[in-house]
């Protein structure tokens, strides 16, 4: 009887091995992972595969119902809710109950955050920071949350795959429904290894940032990057205006303004401030207007919907269009009339905008040796300057472009700045401006700017110009009171150059600006420092970086740890003292062209960082180095005593 | 005599032509460069080897060309990766795609039935299939495409999405 039974018992467990149940079965078809051996042969060949049945996961419903599944299908679905593992996990839900915090105990991921927290205390804060995000973000601005409530988010070390920095944060997808995508977040344990900023700054606004990818991923998986970065981004200025972080990226945008909206180099940092114009323009609520727009559209294809289109069409909905608003974005980058945010304007115009062409001998035409025809890459900016001439009454600048493009022209004088209106052109030319007066116009405050822009998609778009006019005087670029100086601000145009053209800004991070002479007179370099930043004499071409400029280029980024750490050591041990302010003077004047040069060859990059960890590590543990230095010197000492005693003759002996 | 040399060159001729046929047919490799497949410029430790009327090879070096047998009648093979797409960061703006090894990779189509196939340590897939078309999917992603006779069609699929920074 008792065997009867054992029997009976076996047969049960083994069916139900066998016999998955119906939940099982319909998760392992929902994740395609249905066994080969319960599904349908329909190929036949030597080769043939094995037959599956396939569909939509849905991940979330997993997790919810992970128990109920068999032990089978929990093997085979496990893979769909690994997320990140930690050392000894302790995790905590916020008071809200939207988040989950995950954190080690132990190990490389554990938390050491700054005093005064202590781990708990700091997973605490981090719960509360992600609630008032999702207060924002969520209950105060309207976006939809993201499908998975309580959301993951897990502290851990964050190495990109080169090994070469450290993430702040990672949003990462985890399965499609729709269009939606459920995600998680990975933040750094405790950003203590990022010294520009404190660490619950990079916290609030890594929080932002992620947060928000997590709703794009609920919108509409098929996001395009840029736009994502871009409001990523924005968003943290919105949530915590007085972090600032994101004016780090806009001036690689300021430097290069004809990059196209939509392929920024940055992966779209920067273009955060377009949406910035937006929001001006129609309200915080025109971002969300444009992430719902993409929620109702499905890619046929698999891959990313392009974002401008659907721009496009949420500004049409709000009786504007992309292309107006792209023109009043380039206007307001010009003219700086930002209606919010105002008092961080010095911020985003920490590095000045870029003048594609300073026109300052007329005529211009196709004759004349500076360029009088520009092209423009699709929704791309370029701004070109007539400097007034004493010669030249009223100017007449005559147009010809393709029909992709749209100018504007204004004039900008103590009164402020104004539009010059377009006239209908003649033979060969589209349309004309007249700049009336342009003799009285004063050089060194007035300017009159063509703004030239791309809102097509062709990247082959050119403007041409040509005007009357003939040369004025020559007169030779001379640097103003400004060169050489340690300043607090930007200075302006009349004390960067005192005569010729005014300044014409070169390179990316450093305030090294030429002096234009006009109508053939030379140009004269000039440079200044800011305050908290560094700054180089000028290069022939014009690089360099926000700081160490050797240690930029070979890291390829100003913002990169080992280059943070560097500047903090400069900052903190040589500016602070005569000797170190001359070496540091000495080597912004000779490493600008070694910089430019590592920059352009991956070899001397990679020798470079070879040859700098030993000084990285070294000033990054000063109290080691110094410990190590002293017991080297002592050392030293002591066998120098030994060796002078042993060469000193025995006493009693007679040499 | 004469007939016999006219025979010889006429059963000679078109076995010297098959043989030049096969021998012409080479491998090519492709590599996957985050967007798209294309053929490599270098030697290049894994590629797909893709070879004229074969089922396709992964493989670090060039396939034995009598190793992967002919593709049968009415066939034609896909070959592809299935890839998280990693992108952004704000120290060092990078993109780059990290493979989903070991992962199943589902062919449904669209009047045929349903296969599957496991990503190798790089993320590549291969599979044959009756002519026609087809959808894809890896980790919930799919994408369609379409299968043509002694053919191989490259299917990269992005089968997850991380935003850095």
């Amino acid at each position: 009887m008792k065997a009867f039974k054992l029997l009976i018992l076996i047969t049960l467990i083994a069916a139900g091995n066998v016999f998955a149940g119906e939940l099982d079965t319909y998760y392992l078809q929902q994740f395609g992972e249905l066994p080969p051996s319960t599904a349908k042969v329909v190929e036949k060949s030597t080769l043939t595969p094995k037959i599956h049945k396939c569909g939509m996961p849905l991940r979330h419903n997993l997790k919810r119902d992970w128990k109920k599944l068999q032990s089978n299908t929990q093997s085979t679905l496990a893979k769909y809710l690994k997320t990140p593992t930690l050392a000894s996990e302790n995790s905590l839900l916020s008071s809200g109950g939207h988040f989950i915090i995950h954190y080690a105990t132990t190990g490389s991921d554990k938390p050491v955050p700054a005093p005064p927290y202590t781990i708990t205390s700091w997973a605490q804060k981090v719960a509360d920071i992600f609630e008032e995000v999702y207060t924002y973000e969520v209950s105060y601005l309207g976006y939809s949350q993201p499908p998975n409530i309580p959301y993951d988010v897990y502290l851990q070390v964050l190495i990109d795959p080169l090994g070469q920095s450290r993430y702040l944060g990672l949003t990462t997808s985890e399965s499609l429904s729709g269009n939606s995508a459920t995600s998680y977040i990975s933040i750094d344990p405790d950003f203590t290894s990022f010294f520009i900023y404190n660490p619950l700054a990079l916290l609030k606004i890594t929080a932002a940032h992620e947060f928000h990818h997590a709703i794009q991923y609920g919108y509409n998986y098929y996001f395009e990057l840029w736009y994502a970065e871009a409001t990523a981004s924005w968003m943290e200025d919105e949530v915590y205006d007085s972090v600032n972080q994101l004016y780090d990226y806009t001036r690689d945008y300021l430097i290069k303004p004809e990059e196209s909206l939509d392929t920024p180099a940055d992966g779209g940092y920067s273009h955060w401030i377009f949406n910035r114009l937006l929001a001006e323009n129609h309200g915080v609520a025109a971002i969300k207007a444009v992430w719902e727009k993409l929620g109702g559209i499905t890619s046929t294809t698999g891959a990313d919907i392009p974002m401008l289109p659907v721009i496009d069409n949420t500004m049409t909905s709000m009786s504007s269009s992309l292309p107006s608003e792209f023109m009043a974005f380039a206007r307001r980058l010009y003219t700086k009339e930002w209606t919010s945010h105002t008092n961080e304007l010095n911020l985003l115009y920490s590095r000045p905008l870029a003048i594609k062409e300073l026109f300052s001998s007329y005529p211009v035409n196709t004759a004349t040796t500076q360029a009088s025809s520009i092209a423009l890459p699709h929704y791309g900016i370029k701004y070109l300057k007539f400097l007034p001439s004493t010669t030249i009454s009223n100017l007449t600048i005559s147009i010809n472009s393709t029909s992709g493009t749209q100018t504007s022209l204004l004039k900008k004088t103590a009164a402020g700045f104004s539009d010059i209106a377009e006239n209908p052109g003649g033979t060969g030319t589209k349309y004309t401006y007249t700049v009336n007066n342009f003799n009285t116009l004063d050089p060194s405050t007035d300017e009159i700017t063509l703004i030239a822009i791309n809102t097509s998609t062709s990247d082959t778009e050119t403007v041409s110009i040509s005007t009357d006019g003939s040369t004025p005087t020559l007169t030779n670029g001379v640097c103003g009171t400004a060169n050489g100086q340690i300043l607090d601000v930007i200075p302006q145009d009349n004390q960067m150059c005192s005569s010729g053209a005014p300044p014409q800004l070169l390179g990316n991070y450093s305030l090294n600006w030429t002096c234009v002479g006009l109508a053939g007179g030379t140009n004269s370099n000039c440079y200044a420092q800011l305050k908290g930043t560094t700054s180089t004499t000028p290069s022939s071409s014009g690089g360099g970086g926000g700081g160490c400029f050797i240690a930029t280029a070979a890291y390829g980024s100003y913002l990169h740890p080992q280059v943070m750490t560097l500047r903090q050591f400069r900052d903190r041990h040589l500016l602070t003292n005569a000797p170190g302010k001359a070496f540091v003077a000495l080597y912004y004047r000779i490493s600008p062209p070694i910089a430019d040069f590592i920059r352009e060859h991956e070899a001397a990059r990679f020798m470079v960082r070879l040859l700098l960890a030993p000084l990285i590590l070294a000033v990054s543990h000063l109290w080691i180095t110094a410990s190590a230095a002293s017991i080297l010197a002592l050392l030293s000492f002591v066998g120098l005593r030994k060796r002078f005693a042993a060469r000193l003759p025995a006493a009693g002996v007679t040499i | 005599m004469k007939r016999a040399i006219y025979f010889l060159a006429l059963t000679a001729l078109p076995t010297i032509f098959s043989c030049a046929g096969i021998t012409a047919s080479k491998w090519s490799p492709y590599v996957f460069d985050g967007n798209r497949f294309s053929i490599a410029t270098s030697n290049t430790a894994a590629a797909i080897w893709v070879r004229n009327g074969h089922l396709p090879a992964a493989s670090d070096v060039q396939p034995d060309p009598t190793a992967t047998p002919p593709l049968p009648k009415g066939t034609g093979a896909v070959a592809g990766i299935c890839y998280l797409q990693s992108t952004g960061g704000k120290s060092s703006a990078q993109s780059h795609f990290i493979p989903y090894a070991n992962e199943q990779v589902t062919f449904k189509g669209k009047t045929d039935g349903v296969s599957v196939a496991i990503t190798d340590k790089n993320g590549y897939f291969l599979n044959h299939l009756h002519k026609g078309d087809y959808e894809l999917f890896c980790r919930g992603i799919k994408r369609e495409f379409t299968i043509r006779e002694g053919e191989t069609t490259f299917v990269p699929i992005r089968g997850g999405k991380r935003m850095a920074d």
